[in-house]
């Protein structure tokens, strides 16, 4: 999420210093907090200096009438200082003063607000004046300030405005600038199946620009609904998938994805395992790399063995072999093969014994080249570490492997059969010395 | 808060330690300046705009609660 948070954040920070978005783009190596805690420290900085004068202004609207004060806050004031009043003013008397001002103002004073000195006028404003602000700053494009609201308006208010933005690219484009992220489970889990698809539909729409959007979303609600969106993802066609695959990666969103990917039904994965995206090595590189630099490799490496499995072992007598080796190639090319092993110690015995299934069931050019890769990489002692781990009952699927490797490359044999048997791999020694007569 | 820290002004601008802006060290000086120049330049704005303001307002007042509103604002 961190690309997608810190391209919120400049947003945010261009509209407090009036700035274009394209003139803070040097942001982009910034932390997404450290820019928001700019902005924040900024908004507090502009204003203090003339929180006397609000706090007078506010003091001396008590001397007139609510209309009046209304009147002068439409003819006088620009919103951005009538936003300041307001936060200096008692709840009730300044949502007394709002219901008698016009719309189009309200909703110039909500884009000044922050957020978080009107706390208590925003969780008491009648909700149909939310909704009729809501639809106006829809209508106006601010998506950005709608999302900064969503933390501090009540559910009825979220409700009922959701229930009155008829297009849910609206309600995309709001979600990728919530910053209560904590809302966005129970903001999702207002909307019925039908919005909830019509919104994946939009994701994929290419020319919209919404991919982004869709997954920020996503990554903040709860696993079953998780499970919904994604497997709603995975019904799209492969070439809709395809040009995911492609946007995230250029667009670093594998942090929010892989979750989402993690948690989808199983004949989902496998359906996305099917695709040539896959093994793409710039792909893979991305995959994995985000999994390392996200700790999600707890995530990632399962559902490799698992889709694995399931494509090879179960479904054996449909094999793509060309596929598997363009897989395997790619994953060459990406130098995933030795960190694969380095990282198989976030398996578990589970799934280390499917990648053994995985491992058993590979064509035998596989094999052959996985062997040389773990020769070239010197990386016996860690694959040995992980066959060590594998149950024997699982691991009786490598004695073919084992004994045609050997007998193709018997030097092989003696070299490792110590550090072979110093792990308990007696079994696969047995095999090996078979094979060599 | 030494001279050298790159986020200096920013933080001076913003009267804050120059610590709370060390995840800004690596932009380059111009970028930094132009953080610090948007900081100020909005705030000027700001006040021209909210002094207009307050003498704009009391056109609306009437005129048996001018004095109090005045008096209130802190105008005399």
């Amino acid at each position: 999420m961190t690309a997608l948070e810190v391209r919120a954040e400049i947003i945010k920070l261009a509209r407090v210093l009036g700035r274009e978005v394209d003139e803070l783009q040097f942001l982009t190596t910034v932390p997404a907090a450290d820019i928001r805690r700019l902005r924040e420290t900024t908004h507090e900085h502009l204003f203090n200096g003339d929180r006397a004068t609000f706090r007078k202004l506010a003091g001396a609207s008590k001397l007139l009438p609510t209309r009046i004060t209304a009147v002068i806050a439409e003819k006088a004031f620009a919103p951005v200082f009538l936003a300041r009043i307001a936060g200096e003013m008692p709840a009730d008397r300044a949502i007394d003063i709002a219901q008698r001002m016009n719309t189009s103002l309200l909703a110039d004073v909500t884009l000044e607000l922050d957020p978080r000195s009107v706390g208590p006028i925003l969780r008491d404003m009648p909700v149909p004046v939310v909704r009729a602000v809501a639809l106006e700053l829809v209508r106006r494009g601010e998506h950005i300030t709608m999302g900064l609201f969503v933390g501090f308006i009540t559910d009825t208010a979220i409700r009922q405005a959701l229930s009155a933005i008829p297009d849910e690219e609206d309600l995309l484009r709001i979600g990728l600038f919530i910053e209560a992220k904590e809302r966005i489970a129970t903001l999702v889990g207002m909307l019925p199946p039908a919005r909830l698809r019509r919104i994946i539909d939009l994701a994929q729409d290419g020319s919209k620009d919404l991919w982004a959007p869709a997954l920020s979303l996503m990554a903040h609600v709860d696993p079953a609904t998780q499970r919904t969106l994604g497997d709603m993802v995975a019904e799209q066609s492969d070439e809709s998938l395809t040009g995911l695959m492609h946007r995230s990666q250029a667009e670093d969103l594998w942090p929010a994805l892989l979750p989402v990917i993690a948690r989808m039904s199983p004949d989902k994965q496998a359906r996305l395992l099917q695709l040539d995206a896959l093994a793409d090595p710039e792909i893979l590189r991305g995959i994995f790399g985000s999994a390392e630099e996200n700790d999600l490799l707890r995530d990632v490496l399962p559902l490799v063995a698992t889709m694995a499995a399931n494509d090879i072992v179960a479904a054996a007598d449909t094999v793509d072999a060309d596929k598997l080796v363009r897989l395997f190639e790619a994953a060459e090319e990406a130098n995933l093969v030795p960190r694969m092993l380095v990282l198989s110690d976030q398996l578990g015995d589970e799934e280390r014994a499917l990648l053994a299934g995985v491992a058993a069931a590979m064509p035998a050019e596989l094999q052959d080249r996985f062997a040389q890769e773990v020769d070239r990489a010197g990386l016996w002692p860690q694959l040995f570490d992980v066959a060590a781990t594998i149950p024997p009952d699982a691991r009786a699927g490598l004695a073919g492997p084992v004994r045609r490797i050997a007998a193709a490359r018997p030097e092989l044999v003696e070299q490792l059969a110590e550090m072979a048997e110093s792990r308990g791999l007696s079994d696969l020694v047995a095999e090996a010395r078979a094979a060599t007569g | 808060m030494s001279a050298d820290v790159p986020q200096r002004r920013l933080a001076e601008v913003l009267e804050r330690p120059a610590e709370e802006f060390t995840a800004f060290a690596e932009l380059a000086p111009a970028e930094l300046d132009l953080l610090a120049d948007s900081v100020v330049e909005t705030g000027r704005r700001q006040q021209v705009a909210l002094h207009q303001a307050v003498e704009e307002s009391l056109r609306y007042v009437p005129a048996l609660l001018r004095g109090a509103v005045k008096a209130a604002v802190g105008l005399r």
